[in-house]
């Protein structure tokens, strides 16, 4: 992976966290909003209302789960970084050790230290290796997050047919709140394969 | 006075007051309906009942007389009549006045001498001379009849009766006819007419309404007038009158009562017998008896408990949730870890609920209490101003919080006088503009979620928005650039200002420019939301707009940079993501395009309440759709039920609706959102308030 590389990595993740978060805010408010209409509604949308704060509790965990994405991100790119590092001085040592040999000459420390360039990269790759995987159950824990957002608009939407005499707008708001889902879900689907892209590509192991 | 008595007796008499009223107000278009006229009397029965076990003994006297009135018109010995129903009105608000003075631990003052002439002459078959029911009334006059019994006589003889027994017979005769000097066989046409005077006044038959009206059963000899008689013949040895019979009938009735032994000593169903020895008919004496057989029935549905207890109950539940507000917060905080609290805090918070429902409930009472003064109102005010009303009720049994009920008296009162001063055409003025001669005036509670919405409305002229708005400047309420910024609605809630009136001449019914500003005030203090629609020759609509209770509010908090605020639920519509493109500059205001339709001051909060405009893109910023505005805030935390608590020490007109403590502990101002819209559109250039003149602010 070069920095190129990297770089992209960093954007994908910063731009995963904004619309992740944004369509969280977007979801925290679409439950507000839904709370409060059960609210005006007195005690007709009792039902309605325990969906909306389970809405608004897994939208809160899920905001949690995302706000370790950016401290799991910085790590993973100082581990590239310090990889591309030691691939450039186990390069260089590589050069001067050809360089060495076509004159004839062997140089221990050189291999030696070449050898540790080699063992540096393997660590880093296996810290950096580490780190995305965390990165990735990170990711993970927000689909699954995701999938009880689901489940919880899904909930909701048995509630509100139920609930369609009181005239409180709630199939409206059921679907508010499936879209907002869906759009984090879909940011969130895509970040994953990205990760999964850069895992495959910077795989020690292929 | 035994107070333990008196506290038992106020509410039930008031109760029974209330339906007097209602009934007698019935009475008018029903008058020879026998049960309305037995429910009215047993109400006048039993609280002169009740009077006489506190040893009032004006009103036991008052009641008393009303209760013979009512007596003979159940008994169909007199014929109900106008003025009668006037008496008996003025009669029920003077036993609330006497009801309030014993509700001051005072001796209740005797009733006014000449409306108590007018009700006993009226009971007596005589017409009364009516100054007293003239004093406000002025249609009572056209009463004007004499009864036989004020010219005639009573003859007695003793005869064999059909069966041959020896029977006593008793006459009538016209004392003028048995004494004129020189009378003859022969009547004379002058002599016929001056006997038709003396009998029906120069209400003759023929000119007037035929006399029977007033004094239909004037030739029948009523039972009192033949014990009389019976005296007379046999002195105190007539058969079943005793003594102490004969007093209590020859004597007043207040004179009779107050020879009576002490009356607490009786047990109630003594009660019974003693209200027996009071009355003249044996009637009551059934009913009362029925009703104690219902009363263990009643006793074990329904108990009557002080409302200060009940509002002790319900500041407990208020802090219960307080309390509940914490803990949900301290278990929150401990994470998923523990499961168990967590449940525990669930199930607190439910419990919590079903008491705080329940307990709301106590204090829910039917809006008929509220309503069931206003047919007497339009009654009375309509006759004043010769208009002609009907009064359409709606929702009487729509419940809602008693601080509601007991406050909103005198505004709904206002609003019918309004409504029939200013918005009720006279009937030619109606019939010349194509309506019904008679008005509709229609007072309806709806239910609405978790409010109650209290509606008065007419067909009446509507409000001229121009109008009102010139004489707002007029008197001084705006000026001229003020007005020029005025939208019709705002234009129209002029009238809602203190000292505005249409009128340049106060009147006993409106005028004064302090009744309306009144009833915003009231709907302000009780967290309800005023609106007021008229179309011009059509009709008014005054709707407000109550929480259902009063002692839990339920609060959307919110952050403006560093602090946190509560806004009331029931004033928010929807929380919005503010989009720079949507908002636009109007008349100097901030506004704001809610969507294709809707268009909608905005106030930035961080300007109105820390003097810092909020920066769109530079910090986090959430939109509040309110029903009167959009609020810009950093950021919409959460609801909660809260306990609002007051806050003394700030002047009365504030931001600010109260304070109450959230579930972290902290104090949070609870804002008013009217009052926040209103001040912005009244400073809309800066959005603050000059510093000499800020409400509040905290």
């Amino acid at each position: 992976m070069d920095i190129q590389q990297i770089m992209q990595v960093v954007d994908a993740s910063f731009a995963a966290r904004q619309s992740i978060e944004k369509s969280l805010r977007e979801i925290d408010r679409r439950a507000l909003n839904a709370m409060v209409l059960v609210k005006r509604h007195g005690n007709a949308l009792a039902g309605y209302g325990v969906v909306a704060q389970a809405f608004r509790e897994r939208a809160a965990s899920l905001k949690e789960s995302a706000s370790h994405l950016q401290g799991t991100i910085a790590p993973l790119i100082q581990a590239r970084m310090r990889i591309l590092q030691h691939q450039r001085v186990a390069a260089s040592f590589s050069t001067m050790a050809q360089s060495m040999a076509r004159l004839g000459l062997d140089c221990a420390p050189l291999k030696n230290s070449q050898a540790q360039s080699q063992k540096f990269i393997a660590q880093e790759e296996t810290e950096a290796r580490g780190i995305l995987l965390r990165l990735i159950a990170t990711v993970d824990t927000l689909q699954e997050g995701i999938e009880e957002q689901e489940y919880v608009v899904t909930n909701g939407r048995i509630e509100a047919a139920l609930a369609e005499d009181t005239g409180a707008p709630l199939v409206r708001v059921s679907r508010d709140m499936g879209e907002a889902v869906r759009t984090v879900s879909n940011a969130i689907r895509t970040y994953r394969h990205q990760l999964e892209s850069l895992e495959h590509e910077s795989s020690t192991y292929i | 006075m035994d107070m333990e008595i008196l506290q038992d007796y106020l509410p039930e008499a008031r109760e029974l007051l209330e339906k007097a009223q209602e009934d007698t107000l019935r009475l008018e278009s029903e008058p020879g309906n026998d049960e309305i006229l037995a429910s009215v009397f047993r109400a006048f029965h039993t609280l002169k009942g009740g009077a006489g076990f506190l040893e009032a003994d004006h009103l036991v006297s008052w009641t008393h007389h009303l209760e013979d009135l009512l007596d003979k018109l159940r008994s169909h010995t007199l014929t109900i009549s106008a003025s009668m129903i006037d008496a008996i009105l003025k009669g029920l608000d003077v036993i609330d006045d006497m009801l309030q003075q014993l509700a001051h631990g005072e001796s209740p003052a005797a009733g006014p001498e000449d409306l108590g002439n007018v009700i006993q002459q009226l009971a007596a078959g005589q017409t009364p001379y009516l100054q007293a029911l003239t004093a406000e009334t002025d249609e009572s006059g056209t009463d004007a009849t004499t009864c036989p019994s004020t010219d005639t006589t009573l003859l007695a003889s003793q005869r064999i009766t059909v069966d041959g027994h020896n029977g006593i017979y008793i006459e009538r005769a016209d004392i003028s006819s048995h004494s004129a000097p020189g009378s003859s066989d022969e009547i004379s046409e002058a002599e016929f007419e001056a006997t038709l005077d003396a009998l029906y006044g120069n209400q003759a038959p023929g000119l007037v309404d035929p006399p029977e009206q007033f004094c239909p059963d004037g030739d029948k000899i009523s039972p009192e007038e033949f014990e009389r008689v019976l005296d007379h013949l046999h002195s105190s040895q007539a058969r079943g009158y005793d003594a102490q019979d004969r007093t209590a009938h020859t004597q007043p009735a207040s004179a009779a009562l107050k020879t009576d032994p002490p009356v607490p000593r009786i047990t109630r169903q003594d009660q019974s017998l003693y209200a027996q020895s009071q009355t003249t008919t044996p009637a009551p004496i059934v009913n009362l008896s029925a009703r104690s057989q219902n009363m263990p029935e009643a006793a074990d549905t329904t108990l009557r408990v002080d409302a200060l207890r009940l509002d002790a109950v319900m500041n407990q539940v208020g802090e219960l949730v307080l309390l509940r507000n914490r803990l949900a917060s301290a278990v929150s905080s401990l994470g998923e870890e523990n499961e168990d609290m967590a449940r525990i805090a669930r199930e607190v918070d439910l419990t919590v609920n079903d008491i705080q429902s329940t307990v709301m409930r106590l204090r829910m009472q039917p809006c008929k209490r509220l309503f069931q003064q206003l047919p007497r109102v339009v009654r009375d005010a309509s006759r004043q101003l010769g208009k002609e009303v009907k009064l359409d009720i709606v929702g009487e049994e729509v419940e809602i919080d008693k601080t509601v009920v007991d406050a909103l008296s005198g505004p709904m009162t206002h609003l019918i006088r309004n409504s029939l001063d200013h918005g009720i055409e006279p009937p030619e003025v109606r019939q010349a503009a194509g309506k019904p001669r008679s008005a509709t005036i229609r007072v309806a509670a709806i239910h609405l979620g978790d409010k109650v919405r209290i509606e008065v409305s007419d067909d009446g002229r509507g409000i001229d928005r121009q109008f009102v708005t010139q004489k707002a400047i007029d008197k001084g309420v705006i000026t001229t650039d003020q007005a020029a910024r005025l939208s019709e609605q705002e234009a129209l809630e002029l009238v809602f200002r203190p000292g505005f009136s249409t009128k340049d001449q106060a009147t006993d019914l409106s005028g004064r420019g302090v009744g309306m500003d009144v009833v915003k005030e009231t709907v302000r203090k009780l967290r309800g939301h005023l609106d007021i629609q008229t179309r011009l020759g059509l009709g008014t609509t005054i709707a407000m707009e109550f929480p259902l209770t009063m002692a839990v509010l339920p609060v959307l908090y919110l952050r403006l940079r560093r602090e946190i605020y509560a806004l009331p639920i029931s004033s928010i519509e929807s929380l919005l993501d503010i989009q720079e493109s949507r908002i636009h500059r109007m008349g100097g205001r901030s506004v704001y395009r809610v969507d294709g339709t809707q268009v909608t001051p905005m106030v930035d909060l961080g300007a109105l309440l820390n003097d810092r405009p909020l920066r769109l893109g530079s910090e986090p910023i959430e939109g509040v759709l309110t029903e009167r505005g959009l609020f810009m805030v950093s950021e919409v935390l959460g609801n909660e039920d809260s306990v609002v608590k007051p806050i003394d020490f700030l002047a009365e007109q504030t931001w600010y609706q109260g304070a109450t403590i959230s579930g972290k502990g902290n104090v949070v101002l609870i804002l008013d959102p009217g009052a926040l819209i209103g001040h912005a559109l009244e400073y809309p250039s800066t959005g603050k308030m000059p510093p000499t003149d800020r409400r509040g602010a905290a």
